[in-house]
């Protein structure tokens, strides 16, 4: 009951955060927290519940962005007819991905997602006829869903903050079901995973379309807020910081992904102040963070929470 | 023109070797793949260049540049590594990503963006051998890395320093127990991972210009060749550059040279999916 009243609470917050919103740009930043927030969690489910590390996320979120930006520049298509594109052929790229990528785990995993989203990289850019190279593809529609268009940055929040929210409630029911213990089981140790009746190879093959369906989702989101799709946004830097989203916020927690897109996304910002310098000491950053806080954030903000309760209740 | 592509292959074949090389020794000694390795190499060229344009001569200030990338090598390891070390894998591994993405971002700062020309050790002219067009620079690149990685070979069988760090980084605990510094040994190991990584920066450099970005391809395929003549094994390396050179020239030149980086992927992925342990080890204590 308590739990239930907390959650609207937050939720009514989330909804007043545009009133808070000074400008487009900080609105803009504001939904860019939303789209790591769902990429996080795509990974969270991957490498946070069922240990399978990936530095090609980027490649994921490209495809689903790309696959958006052709599709309604071609043919017009509208926003459902775009993601729902999207998450068919993301998926279908992370099959192929998921095939060699099941022989191996570990450094050799991190290192096979790395090479496929190189592989991606190069393809954006050499397939010019499709993707218009490096150039990018310019004039994606705002999206229009049962006559409402989402064209201001106030207005594609609320679409955005739909998608989170649906994003980390399909994470929580998942991560409780049979599923979800299926792949905390494999993360802790394969093999008794394996002797216990648990099909340790679709359930990773799950893991790995599913998170691809959270970058799909995520791309979808990010082509039509920018309206312009490049290579230069799904290189390697990219993957990184999505790994990053759900390691600083607490891997295989439920909200470390909140935590993380709103620091990953916010710590850049508040470094304007260092110039070119900016990008480097975001990395010494969280370097540090994760020197000094393997765990993620999350253990320390439940401290922090229980501590508070505890004054609270006295 | 076949003999071409195949010279240009074992030309970029025998860097990616150089590079794979000290993937593997640091993989064998640390158990992780080091992903700062291709933006090591970077700044090694990059402290090279800076050094070659206050007029020192080249020779000398390569030397430099491969000292001052040895430190990075040592500081590398004693500040940040071994302090993840036993927290976790996963930790490990984002650790050395932070470190590439310091280093990149770092060096766009510092150097730019823009390409720079990088003077060569060798004349770039081709000279006529028995009717084929042979650039001196190819062959010296070869010599040069073979010469290297051979005496590596001699260095870790035939020295006792070098055999210390062999055993070191393959059985941690009876080196120690026979009275053999294991940190100091992997202190060494980062140095000299480091040291080829910039003398294969400056080999490379004048090929494909320095710039910042030049570490993500190429730290890639030495992580590719590595594995693919499996790790840990210092002809593997060399075999595994070679045959990823060679492919790659003959794709870039049979079928199309835009998707140049995407064959040697293709032979990763090939290979991890096929024999994961690589082609010259048997079996691998720790299961992939």
């Amino acid at each position: 009951m308590n739990k239930k009243f907390w959650l609207v609470i937050v939720l009514a917050a989330a909804c007043a955060i545009p009133l808070a919103v000074p400008n487009d740009y900080i609105q803009q930043i504001v939904n860019m927290i939303g789209i790591y927030i769902i990429l996080g969690t795509g990974i969270n489910i991957l490498t946070g519940y069922t240990g399978q590390l990936s530095l090609g996320q980027a490649a994921f979120f490209g495809i689903g962005a790309y696959v958006t930006a052709i599709l309604n520049t071609w043919t017009g298509a509208q926003f459902f007819v775009c993601l729902i594109a999207s998450i068919l052929i993301t998926g279908a790229a992370s099959l192929v991905l998921a095939i060699p990528a099941l022989k191996v785990k570990g450094p050799y995993l991190a290192l096979l997602t790395q090479g496929f989203g190189e592989i991606i990289r190069i393809v954006m850019i050499n397939w010019t006829p499709v993707t218009n190279g490096t150039a990018g593809i310019l004039k994606i529609e705002s999206p229009r869903i049962f006559g409402f268009t989402f064209d201001t940055l106030t207005r594609y929040f609320y679409l955005t903050l739909f998608f989170v929210v649906l994003g980390l409630l399909y994470q929580k029911i998942l991560i409780e079901s049979r599923t979800g213990r299926a792949f905390i089981a494999i993360r802790e140790d394969s093999e008794a995973a394996e002797l216990t009746g648990i099909n340790v190879t679709t359930y990773k093959i799950r893991s790995f379309v599913l998170s691809s369906v959270y970058c799909a989702v995520a791309g979808t989101l990010y082509a039509m807020m920018i309206r312009y799709v490049s290579p230069d946004t799904f290189i390697a830097n990219t993957s990184s910081v999505i790994l990053w989203t759900a390691i600083v916020g607490g891997f295989g927690t439920l909200i470390g992904p909140i935590i993380g897109g709103v620091v990953m996304q916010t710590l850049p910002e508040l470094l304007r102040f260092c110039g070119n310098w900016r990008l480097v000491v975001y990395g010494i950053i969280l370097l540090i963070v994760i020197l000094h806080f393997p765990g993620g954030l999350y253990p320390y903000i439940q401290k922090l929470l229980a501590f508070f309760k505890r004054k609270g209740s006295r | 023109m076949l003999f071409q592509f195949i010279l240009n292959g074992l030309t970029n074949g025998s860097l990616y070797a150089l590079m794979a090389v000290g993937v593997t020794m640091v993989y064998k000694s640390l158990g992780m793949l080091n992903f700062a390795h291709g933006d090591i190499m970077m700044i090694g060229t990059f402290i090279a260049l800076t050094i070659i344009k206050l007029k020192v001569p080249l020779f000398a200030s390569l030397i430099v540049a491969v000292l001052a990338t040895a430190i990075i090598g040592f500081l590398l390891e004693r500040l940040i590594l071994r302090r993840v070390e036993f927290s976790s894998f996963i930790n490990l591994l984002i650790a050395t990503v932070g470190v590439s993405y310091i280093l990149r971002n770092g060096a766009m700062v510092v150097f730019g963006t823009n390409p720079q020309r990088f003077p060569s050790l060798f004349s770039q002219f081709p000279v006529n051998v028995a009717g084929f067009k042979v650039s001196p620079q190819s062959i010296g690149i070869i010599l040069v890395s073979l010469t290297l990685i051979v005496a590596l070979h001699l260095f870790f069988t035939r020295v006792k320093v070098g055999k210390c760090m062999e055993l070191a980084s393959s059985d941690a605990q009876s080196a120690a127990m026979m009275g053999i510094n294991v940190s100091h040994m992997r202190f060494l190991t980062f140095g000299i991972s480091a040291g080829l990584a910039c003398i294969a920066g400056a080999l490379i450099a004048p090929l494909t210009y320095a710039r910042p970005d030049m570490s993500a391809a190429i730290g890639l395929k030495a992580f590719a060749a590595a594995i693919l003549g499996g790790i840990g094994n210092l002809w593997g390396a060399l075999l595994g550059g070679i045959i990823l050179g060679v492919v790659e020239a003959l794709g870039a030149g049979y079928i199309s040279s835009a998707y140049r980086d995407a064959f040697s992927f293709l032979v990763l992925f090939f290979v991890l999916f096929v024999k994961p342990t690589g082609l010259l080890n048997r079996k691998i204590e720790n299961k992939l």
